[in-house]
């Protein structure tokens, strides 16, 4: 993949995907403020509904919500399909997306059925307009087949899935189905929201940002053709013999095999990603790289998690044990991901919006000098967020390995470091509304404007 | 009497080529064209290029994937030179 198709006329408004990037950290906020609120009967049960609230303020608010930001802005770019109205779509999008990831994490946290419903019911809009207008998008303008583009499509399919599945479990608790709910439809839930739709798109997205903002080699044809598909195809079959071994039509066995192979292959993916990043070109110190390789690591330690529960039982007894994989794997391996993508796509999308307003704006000979990426976001700012949450984030898994003192602690550098990521990426809005200012002002004399 | 002046920028991670080849373009003195080499196609640096007045021409390279030509459009001598492919082998 290249820049090929990231021309300037192509993107969209940079309201359209900043609104999503930079409403994410208040969640991460409020996800902090929760562990401080909860302290150590948070980490009693797996299923409580505080936990629950815990990880959709992260999944939702956070993660989902950066994700979605992103396909707004890399579709037209990268598959040719240009959005319809695109400010208005965001708007909305953004606005059920908000108040449906708090109105159901406050639901569960309050216990109260009729704003988790009401949360369903707003993400639920959002997410059908979004399923529906970037599915017809992908499907009907998208003009290009490039393994991004690809990978954008099943990760959509698999949105599809994990909200329907969302919906259901739902509205079988809103029907007072006791807890903990149906650990089969659960289960599919949130492996096809993590592997499907975060991991695919991630997936998806490395292929284009890792070789061209690392200056790494590119990842294999060989393997970027066959890669997603495969994964996804592993998701629908590992599905399918998971509900039938619920039924007892199948052995246990078997999905967990498949279980496994499908995490050896999210594996392999991190692997790759490693070795590419020790081959690049410019050996520069880069907060991305390094928000990247603990995304990597955290990603295998994850797996190495999963598949040793699966081969000596005994790990899976302890009573952390579904926390630990679940930290390990969203806050060890998709947050920092995340995070390492918000910086270099925000400063690099300042930049290319003040290119894009100066080339509208300037006469011929004067042209403005445009702060470059480094000045957008400052190295040192975002490493000391970095520091921040890696801190944090390893206190949390802590305090889940038996430093149960912990927890305040970690709460509270964890809320730190979102406020951080905050201050920095308002930081960057800033400096663009600030530059695109003067560059305006330089073609409209002020007493004109 | 025409000189070549290479800017590899292959090795940059985005929007340093860009800023890069602007730094270069206006130092350029009469008579002399910028080689850029790259590793992938510039398109947001062609619009400016228009609007500036230069004339490139993108192919692939040697030492990189593509090499950017980019003269002054007034510079019809480099023009007919570049097009000719009469620039010399790095």
């Amino acid at each position: 993949m290249n820049l090929a198709h990231l021309t300037l006329e192509q993107t969209p408004p940079l309201s359209v995907p900043f609104r999503f990037f930079l409403t994410a950290p208040f969640f991460g906020i409020l996800a902090s403020l929760l562990i401080l609120y909860e302290g150590l009967p948070l980490l009693n049960h797996r299923w409580s509904l505080e936990v629950l609230a815990l990880t959709h303020l992260v999944t939702l608010g956070l993660i989902s919500m950066v994700m979605m930001g992103a396909m707004l802005q890399l579709l037209p770019v990268l598959a040719g399909a240009l959005i319809p109205r695109p400010r208005l779509v965001s708007t909305f999008l953004h606005l059920f997306q908000t108040l449906g990831s708090l109105s159901l994490s406050l639901g569960f946290f309050i216990h109260h059925k009729k704003i988790i419903f009401l949360g369903m019911l707003l993400l639920g809009l959002g997410f059908l307009i979004f399923l529906g207008l970037i599915g017809y998008c992908l499907i009907k303008r998208g003009k290009a087949n490039s393994p991004i583009v690809i990978a954008m499509r099943f990760a959509l399919l698999s949105l599809g899935f994990t909200v329907s599945l969302g919906l259901g479990l739902g509205t079988l608790f809103s029907h007072d189905v006791a807890l903990p709910l149906p650990y089969t439809l659960t289960h599919l839930h949130l492996t096809w929201g993590l592997a499907g739709w975060v991991g695919l798109l991630i997936i998806g997205v490395a292929y284009q940002v890792v070789p061209m903002f690392q200056i790494t080699p590119h990842y294999s044809p060989k393997l970027t053709r066959w890669f997603v598909p495969s994964l996804f195809l592993s998701l629908i079959v590992w599905s399918v013999c998971y509900f039938l071994s619920y039924f007892s039509f199948l052995p246990h066995f078997i999905p967990q095999i498949l279980s496994s192979l499908l995490a050896l292959g999210f594996g392999l993916f991190a692997s790759v990603t490693l070795y590419l990043q020790s081959h690049r070109l410019r050996r520069l110190p880069d907060v991305t790289l390094n928000y990247w390789r603990v995304g990597m690591g955290g990603l295998l330690l994850a797996i190495s998690l999963w598949i040793g529960g699966l081969v000596w039982s005994p790990l899976t007894s302890y009573s952390n044990y579904d926390l630990l994989l679940g930290s390990v794997l969203i806050g060890g391996g998709i947050l920092p991901i995340i995070q390492g993508m918000l910086y270099k796509i925000i400063p690099f999308l300042v930049w290319l919006h003040l290119q894009h307003c100066q080339l509208k704006a300037s006469t011929p000979i004067k042209l403005i000098q445009l702060p470059h990426m480094k000045q957008i976001i400052p190295d040192k700012q975002a490493y000391y967020q970095f520091w921040m949450y890696l801190v944090g984030i390893s206190l949390f898994g802590g305090t889940l390995l038996g430093l149960s003192s912990l927890i305040e602690v970690a709460g509270t550098i964890l809320m730190l470091s979102f406020l951080f990521l905050g201050y920095n990426l308002y930081r960057a809005l800033w400096l663009y509304l600030s530059v695109r200012h003067q560059i305006i002002g330089q073609v409209i004399p002020s007493g004109q404007s | 009497m025409t000189k070549e002046i290479i800017l590899d920028v292959s090795q940059l991670e985005p929007c340093e080529p860009l800023q890069r080849v602007l730094e270069a373009l206006a130092q350029l003195s009469p008579g002399e064209y910028l080689r850029v080499l790259h590793r992938m196609e510039p398109y947001p640096l062609y619009p400016i290029l228009n609007q500036q007045g230069y004339i490139w021409q993108t192919q692939p390279g040697q030492q990189t994937p593509l090499e950017i030509f980019i003269w002054p459009a007034h510079d019809k001598e480099i023009e007919e030179m570049i097009k000719n492919d009469d620039v010399s082998s790095l």
